[in-house]
């Protein structure tokens, strides 16, 4: 009989000293980065943040969908405006305004307004440009369309730099957008499934023009100082993308899980962003030297969430429709 | 006896219709069916099957010399054009897309503009399916009698007459029967439609792919599985309408002087196999700055600081050890079923064949979720669904014309059922089983689209998703060095199990 008390003290020793358990859906290639930068804030809480990488924001949001008798995560980091309104649609997720949100860059805009998401981190799209093969680059979206098969894309139904890179040229082109990408289709030489096999086929000199990001040069100061992959914002305005940590809807909302989201908009924790996801940080921190190579537009374009909810599907299928054509 | 065979066919039935069930019950609207039928569909469709086609018309072309070559020769070539088998089945789309690529940047075939044109998706899918239709026609060419032939030269007639008039006809059940396997992969083909063709082509599969993961409309993905299966499984019903006239013995065919041509074409098909494959493996050996020989990316897949990131040696026995159990279930399977053969069964099993792989994922990852199957269960469910098919139509002539004169006498004997097959069957069917057992575990090893729509790298890390994702967060290098190693294993297996069986001809 002793025996069989002490094995349910030591059960019940394990049980009470055992870490809560927080689990976290994340972009793939997050990882790493993000076990490193909440060790405080699991020693702090006594838990145990579970990170679970998905291929990108898609796939998360898919999952979500297909969890939603059984949620499993607590939280989900990554959202882009799209893929945020489409969980928002499908009541995934309950709104948190955090308190730290009030800490955002001058420059940063929240990425939900109802706080359904908290911006996580934030950065410019943009052309990058192999200057050994291009002496004389384009400086805007019209002297592209001049040229013939230069630029690398992205598949907008299967990346998110792809999605973001069409809701850039229809906050630029309104109701034309589809005009444009007429005349861009002959520049184009390649649609990737991502971003990254975009980039090796840049590398590999396949065409000296990509759909890439504003960082791209302050990654390569940090790394090799210098590169010969260049950016260029196109004179027509900027656009930024916007990526988001929120609340999976559960029958109870851990408190743990709010705290997670506060701290990510720690100063702490947001000092991590630039030199790890290579965006810039939701809030006021310091930026590290190399960012001085980051490619600001004097001005930005957007598409509203309420657009992107009524239109992202029959957008892509009149993008494809135009591809196809 | 039949009462078993019917259990076991709606055991398998179930398996797989039972996943699609509980999915459309939560997600599929009846509407979203009706509505995918407009203009695009059409579009969807058509090309869907002018690819297939074509690609099938091709690879058969492309096959009949080297199958003429290595039905009537048993030397070094017909042996290496034989092992390009384990091409179709193994070889990893993303490995024949690098290759592709290297291959369409050199200023000849620039010229020719194969890249990202319907040209290349052709040519692609003739270096994956033409090892079918190699395999399918040398073993039918061994099925016919030696006398037919004799007889047909008595008479006076010229090799060219005998191809057209004797060989080509009964060729036709096999000819028939590869036509429709590889129709059913071309149809339901992805990775090359995307990486090699481009965005300007779509088939129903990349429609079923792109509106999983972008519009998240599961409902008209589900329709479109739905489609995709109907056209697939009324393909394959009239493939079965040749099984009725296939010649079932084989005979030991004397060795045939081939033209030069024959010789030519046979060495062309074995360069235009190898070389997209060593072109792959080589590039991994190729320092990615300098251009020199390396190993570096190599090593570095073993290190431990590699590996907490990208974890190689835990990826490497999960599918190891999924891919073995897999196998060996599958092998019993498909022996049972063979066992017990009767017309409907042929139905059943080729029933799986026109299932969509993400879509078939995506229903196994939501059992997963509901009833909290462990994922090693169900992915081992998922691959089985698509493993019987590949290794009933390995397993299906040995099993079926096996001697059962033998199996009497056991029975005579006073042999039970199992000292029948361990002493009988077994010894004389060792080399399918192995043989078998290799491909199908090949093939899972290298399985990527189940385990990518599972999306279950962190909880159960393949060799698949692990290379897929070192290649996404652009360690590129040592995802091809990955890839080569992989290829290098599953070369190994084979030729390790064809030597084994060429000792036991001896």
């Amino acid at each position: 009989m002793k025996k069989y008390l002490s094995i349910l003290f030591v059960l019940l020793l394990t049980n009470l000293f055992a870490k809560e358990e927080l689990i976290v859906y994340i972009p793939g290639g997050y990882g790493t980065w993000l076990e490193k930068a909440t060790v405080s804030f699991e020693k702090k809480n006594n838990v145990d943040v579970k990170f679970i990488e998905f291929d990108g924001a898609a796939t998360i949001v898919s999952r979500l969908i297909l969890e939603k008798k059984n949620p499993k995560a607590d939280v989900v980091i990554g959202l882009t405006q799209s893929t945020l309104v489409t969980a928002k649609k499908n009541n995934l997720l309950t709104p948190f305004k955090p308190v730290n949100s009030k800490n955002l860059r001058k420059d940063a805009q929240p990425i939900d307004n109802a706080y359904y998401a908290s911006l996580f981190d934030y950065g410019g799209l943009a052309i990058i440009y192999d200057s050994t093969k291009l002496k004389n680059p384009p400086k805007s979206f019209a002297d592209i369309t001049k040229m013939k098969k230069v630029l690398i894309i992205q598949d907008p139904r299967t990346s998110s730099t792809g999605q973001d890179f069409l809701l850039w040229t229809i906050a630029l082109y309104g109701n034309k957008w589809q005009d444009f990408w007429k005349q861009l289709k002959p520049s184009i030489k390649v649609v990737t499934q991502d971003w990254g096999e975009g980039f090796d086929k840049l590398l590999a000199g396949e065409a000296p023009l990509m759909v890439s990001y504003a960082s791209n040069e302050a990654y390569s100061y940090e790394y090799y100082g210098g590169t010969k992959i260049l950016t260029l914002i196109p004179k027509e305005g900027g656009y930024q993308q916007k990526e988001g940590t929120a609340l999976v809807t559960k029958k109870t909302t851990k408190k743990l899980a709010k705290d997670f989201i506060e701290f990510t908009l720690s100063n702490e924790f947001q000092s991590t962003v630039p030199l790890n996801n290579w965006m810039l940080p939701a809030t006021n921190v310091k930026l590290p030297k190399s960012f001085d190579h980051y490619k600001h537009s004097s001005k930005y374009v957007s598409v509203s969430n309420n657009d992107i909810d009524k239109n992202m599907e029959k957008w892509l299928k009149e993008w494809a429709t135009i591809m196809k054509e | 006896m039949k009462r078993k065979l019917k259990l076991l066919e709606l055991t398998y039935l179930g398996i797989w219709i039972i996943p699609f069930i509980i999915f459309a019950k939560d997600f599929f609207v009846l509407n979203d069916f009706l509505s995918i039928f407009d203009k695009d569909l059409f579009k969807l469709i058509q090309f869907t099957f002018k690819q297939s086609f074509y690609s099938t018309l091709f690879a058969f072309l492309c096959g009949i010399i080297p199958a003429i070559y290595i039905a009537y020769n048993k030397n070094l070539l017909s042996r290496f054009i034989e092992s390009t088998i384990f091409i179709p089945f193994f070889f990893p789309v993303v490995s024949t897309i690098i290759s592709f690529t290297i291959l369409g940047n050199f200023d000849f075939f620039k010229k020719i503009g194969f890249l990202y044109s319907f040209k290349g998706i052709i040519i692609a899918n003739i270096f994956y399916n033409t090892p079918i239709f190699v395999k399918y026609i040398s073993d039918g060419l061994k099925k016919i009698s030696p006398n037919i032939i004799e007889m047909g030269e008595i008479d006076g007639a010229s090799s060219i007459k005998i191809l057209t008039s004797i060989k080509l006809p009964l060729l036709l059940p096999s000819i028939l029967k590869a036509s429709f396997l590889v129709f059913s992969y071309c149809f339901t083909s992805f990775g090359v439609i995307l990486g090699i063709g481009g965005i300007g082509f779509s088939t129903i599969e990349v429609e079923i792919a792109t509106t999983l993961f972008s519009s998240f409309n599961f409902s008209k993905a589900f329709a479109l599985g739905i489609l995709q299966f109907i056209l697939l499984f009324s393909v394959n019903y009239f493939s079965e309408l040749a099984e009725t006239h296939q010649l079932q013995d084989e005979y030991e065919l004397k060795k045939e002087k081939v033209s030069i041509y024959t010789q030519i074409i046979s060495v062309l098909y074995l360069i235009f196999e190898y070389s997209i494959v060593l072109i792959s493996i080589i590039f991994a050996f190729v320092d990615k700055s300098t251009g020199k020989f390396t190993l570096k990316y190599f090593l570095k897949l073993f290190t431990r600081e590699f590996n907490d990131s990208y974890p190689i040696y835990k990826a490497f026995l999960n599918s190891s050890i999924i891919s073995g159990i897999t196998a060996l279930l599958t092998i019993i399977f498909v022996y049972f079923f063979l066992k017990k053969y009767s017309k409907s069964t042929n139905y059943v099993v080729l029933s799986s064949l026109g299932i969509s792989s993400a879509f078939l994922g995506i229903c196994l990852i939501y059992m997963n979720i509901l009833f909290n199957i462990p994922l090693f269960l169900i992915l081992i469910l998922g691959y089985f669904m698509i493993t019987v098919p590949i290794a009933y139509s390995y397993m299906y002539h040995p099993l079926r014309t096996f001697d059962k004169s033998l199996i009497e006498a056991g029975k005579l004997d006073g042999a039970n059922s199992v000292n029948i097959f361990f002493n009988i069957e077994f010894p004389l069917l060792k080399n399918i089983f192995i043989g078998t057992f290799i491909q199908i575990f090949a093939i899972i090893f290298a399985e990527f689209t189940i385990s990518y729509t599972m999306q279950i790298k962190d909880f159960l890390p393949t060799m698949s998703t692990v290379n897929y994702d070192m290649s996404s967060n652009r360690h590129f290098a040592e995802s091809t060095a990955l890839g080569a190693l992989n290829t290098l294993i599953i070369i190994s297996l084979f030729i390790l199990a064809n030597l084994k069986s060429k000792k036991e001809e001896l």
